[in-house]
C-alpha cells in the first residue's frame, strides 16, 4: 500500500543531494584536465610550419621535374649525333672531312 | 570577473585565451548542468560520469563551435545527448535484468548516499520514471527548474507547441500514478 500524493503538494525541491565542496572540486579538476597553460608558441605556428614544409615540397618537386626534363631532351640531342654518326663509316667520315678542308 | 556570452566567444576562438574561457564557462554553468543531469539519471555517480563526458565533448568540440546559439545552449544540448546516451547504453547493459530499465535506475536512487527525499518525493521520482525519456526531461525541465519553453525549443528542437503539450500529458500521467494506492 502506497498514500495518494498530490502534485502541487510534493512541491519542486530536488530530492538530491552532492558531497561537499563537489562543485568547487569538479571545476578544479577539470581546469587541471584541460591545463591552463599558456599555448606554446609552436602550437600556435603549427599552421604556418605546415604551409612552409608543403611550398618546400612544390619547390623541390618542380625542381626534380624540370631537371629530369632537361635531362631528357640532352640526351635525345645527344643520342641523334650519334646515330648521325653511326650511319656513315669510318671512310665515308674521312671523305667527308677532306671535302670540308678543300672548301677551306 | 564576468564575462558576456560575445565576449566569451571571442576569448573560446583565440587559443591563447580558449582554456581560461572554458574553466569561466565550466564554472557558470556546472550547477545546472550536472541537476539537468541528475534528474534524468538519478545517481550522484552516474551524473558527475556524464557532466565529465559533457565537458569534455564541449571542450574537444570547441573550435567547431560557431557561434550559433548561446554556449549554455549549446552546452545543454550536449549533456542531454550524453545523458540519452548514457540511458541507453545503461539499458542495454541491463537487456538481460529481469527487472525492467525504470525498476533498476529507481532502485539504485533509492540506495544512493545522496538521495534524501521524502515518501511523497520518492513517488513523484518513481511517477517521472514512468515517462517515455523525452518526456522525462521536458517534465524536469519545466517543473523543477522553471526553464522557458523557447529556451527548451533551442535544446530540444522541439516545437513550443509541442513542447507544451508534452508537459501536459506529463503532468496528467503523473497526477493519475500519484493518486494511486498502489505502484
Amino acid at each position: 500500500m502506497d498514500k495518494k500524493y498530490k502534485l502541487e503538494d510534493i512541491g519542486n525541491r530536488k530530492p538530491f543531494s552532492v558531497p561537499d565542496n563537489y562543485f568547487e572540486q569538479f571545476a578544479a579538476e577539470f581546469e587541471g584536465q584541460i591545463s591552463l597553460k599558456p599555448v606554446s608558441p609552436f602550437r600556435i605556428l603549427r599552421p604556418w610550419m605546415y604551409m612552409a614544409v608543403m611550398f618546400l615540397g612544390v619547390f623541390f618537386l618542380s625542381r626534380i621535374v624540370y631537371t629530369v626534363y632537361t635531362d631528357n631532351k640532352l640526351a635525345k640531342t645527344e643520342n641523334y649525333e650519334l646515330y648521325v654518326l653511326s650511319q656513315i663509316d669510318d671512310i665515308e667520315n674521312m671523305e667527308l672531312y677532306d671535302q670540308v678542308q678543300s672548301f677551306e | 570577473m564576468n564575462y558576456s556570452d560575445a565576449e566569451l566567444q571571442v576569448m573560446l576562438a583565440d587559443p591563447s585565451k580558449r582554456a581560461q574561457a572554458f574553466a569561466f564557462v565550466v564554472r557558470s554553468w556546472q550547477e545546472r548542468i550536472y541537476w539537468h543531469i541528475r534528474k534524468m539519471v538519478l545517481t550522484h555517480d552516474d551524473a558527475n560520469d556524464v557532466m565529465q563526458n559533457t565537458f569534455l565533448k564541449a571542450w574537444k568540440a570547441i573550435e567547431s563551435f560557431r557561434g550559433e546559439s548561446m554556449i549554455s545552449t549549446w552546452i545543454y544540448r550536449i549533456a542531454t545527448n550524453e545523458t540519452l546516451t548514457f540511458l541507453a547504453n545503461k539499458r542495454l547493459r541491463n537487456v538481460q535484468s529481469i527487472d525492467d530499465e525504470e525498476t533498476s535506475l529507481y532502485q539504485h536512487m533509492e540506495a544512493d548516499t545522496y538521495f534524501d527525499g521524502n515518501e511523497a518525493e520518492a513517488k513523484l521520482q518513481r511517477a517521472i520514471l514512468t515517462l517515455p525519456e523525452k518526456q522525462r526531461l521536458v517534465f524536469n525541465m519545466k517543473y523543477f527548474e522553471d526553464i522557458t519553453y523557447d529556451e527548451m525549443e533551442a535544446v530540444l528542437g522541439t516545437s513550443v507547441g509541442a513542447l507544451k503539450a508534452s508537459y501536459h500529458h506529463a503532468v496528467k500521467k503523473i497526477e493519475r500514478f500519484l493518486e494511486e494506492e498502489e505502484y
